[in-house]
């Protein structure tokens, strides 16, 4: 359960290389966690030891089909991404509704954010055709840094936690399959 | 930072499309993303310089004016400023090359958007102002805009600079190239992952062509087939970047106005490739 927990892989899917870049920025960046500022807590009077703001570990596609093949493997082997950032248009290949449900036949637990720099989208079609939407968040372009930090870090929290409450529910049928199992025998 | 628009819908509507039929104005915003977040790291960074501990240490320090040496050879407090002094500066160093690194890196968005809004859509531009040109510092530049990417994705790079030259030309045209260059060879390095990479840069005389100096692009990355190699500066060759800046075909012609040349070489497929820009001069120095 404790690698659930600490869970912060980050799939990015876009067509644009540069924008890879910019996700790198934003979460692979430890928060000013310096040596210095032990004594720097020391030194001065009115300085706080700051506590320790994990990064996250980022992986990037260019393409849907390859987003779709990194989250195949990363399920075989069992070290699954908490949430994708998938861009709505990604020119030759699937666009970003269509990624997300092949994404999701293959890991239904990942948190999805789609991104998009237009207004031309119909977000009830999407949202309809998707049919998921407490899995589904949308972020527009151009997107401010602390939005998408804050983004990855409540979802990678969400997915721990959902994935909790589905264990917790498996264990339960579980039980409730083996008392029926036993109950059966004792009639 | 407030989310801002650049154009009416409209030119969204009647956007050009390019030879990859994506619109300038999705690559447009693309990059205004990246300026966004460029902008957002700057203003983080330098919120991060901790300025106001220089002043702190000169309070501490003057609080104690008396009798100084026993305060920082004595002192609990006292003597550790000696070394935090020594840290902090590191720290301070590194922090403001850092930002100067992502400062260069904004500057060659802008580019990209100016390159867009003038020389990209401008039907004949009347002859471009023309200045003197220092070969290795466009050269540098050009690397300095992609430094945090180069270090994110643990490429070393390597220079090779055996001249330093100057030569007139119009710098917005050639600045443009020597970029479009070196994101060229990252995204060779990109595509041919799990091997260590690295990007040498050379800028020499030219040693068949008198009066001309040589700058070399060199990656590891995916390399080129020899058939395709002549085809790499051919019109019909799909854009690899999805940025706005100007692919081969209009590097290789834009050399050629500057009165140059752009060439490529490759030993094949996974053997990475070495494009080679030459231009005139006007006067170098041998700096050896």
């Amino acid at each position: 359960m404790e690698m659930e927990q600490d869970n912060r892989r980050i799939l990015v899917i876009d067509d644009n290389v540069a924008i890879h870049d910019d996700f790198r920025k934003i979460l692979e960046r430890s928060l000013d966690t310096s040596l210095l500022q032990e004594v720097r807590a020391e030194l001065f009077d009115d300085v706080e030891e700051q506590k320790v703001v994990e990064k996250f570990e980022v992986d990037c596609a260019d393409q849907g089909q390859m987003g779709y093949r990194m989250i195949q493997e990363a399920m075989k082997a069992n070290r699954p991404y908490a949430v994708a950032f998938v861009d709505m248009r990604m020119p030759p290949g699937w666009d970003g509704v269509e990624t997300v449900e092949h994404l999701w036949q293959e890991d239904p637990d990942l948190q999805v954010v789609i991104c998009t720099a237009f207004s031309d989208h119909a977000w009830e079609d999407v949202i309809q055709r998707l049919n998921k939407n407490d899995k589904l968040l949308i972020l527009r372009k151009p997107f401010d840094n602390i939005e998408v930090w804050q983004l990855a870090n409540s979802l990678t929290k969400r997915w721990a936690e959902s994935r909790q409450a589905k264990s917790q529910l498996e264990l339960l049928a579980q039980w409730a399959e083996e008392r029926a199992e036993e109950t059966v025998k004792a009639t | 930072m407030a989310t801002t628009t650049v154009f009416p819908r409209e030119m969204e509507m009647n956007a050009i499309s390019t030879k990859g039929g994506e619109s300038v104005f999705h690559k447009m915003r693309n990059v205004l993303n990246s300026v966004h977040v460029s902008a957002g790291l700057i203003n983080q960074q330098l919120r991060e310089f901790h300025m106001d501990d220089v002043g702190r240490i000169a309070d501490m320090l003057e609080a104690h004016e008396d009798n100084v040496g026993w305060y920082l050879t004595q002192d609990p407090k006292g003597k550790k400023i000696p070394h935090f002094l020594g840290q902090l500066s590191q720290e301070l160093r590194q922090k403001h090359l850092e930002t100067l690194t992502e400062l260069t890196t904004l500057n060659y968005y802008l580019e990209q958007m100016e390159y867009v809004l003038t020389a990209g859509h401008a039907p004949e531009r009347a002859g471009g102002f023309k200045d003197t040109v220092h070969f290795v510092a466009v050269m540098d530049e050009a690397v300095m805009a992609h430094q945090g990417e180069l270090d994110r994705m643990g490429i070393e790079v390597v220079r090779d600079y055996c001249v330093m030259g100057e030569g007139i030309l119009e710098v917005a045209r050639l600045r443009p190239i020597v970029v479009s260059l070196i994101r060229n060879a990252i995204n060779a390095m990109r595509e041919a992952t799990a091997r260590a990479h690295r990007l040498v840069l050379h800028v020499m005389p030219c040693p068949d062509r008198d009066g001309f100096v040589r700058l070399q692009v060199e990656d590891t990355g995916c390399g080129i087939s020899s058939d395709c190699l002549t085809r790499v500066f051919s019109p019909q060759t799909p854009e690899m970047q999805s940025d706005l800046l100007p692919n081969l075909y209009a590097s290789a012609l834009a050399a050629k106005d500057l009165g140059g040349s752009l060439r490529v070489w490759s030993d094949g497929p996974n053997q990475g490739a070495m494009f080679t820009l030459d231009l005139p001069v006007i006067h170098m120095e041998d700096t050896q």
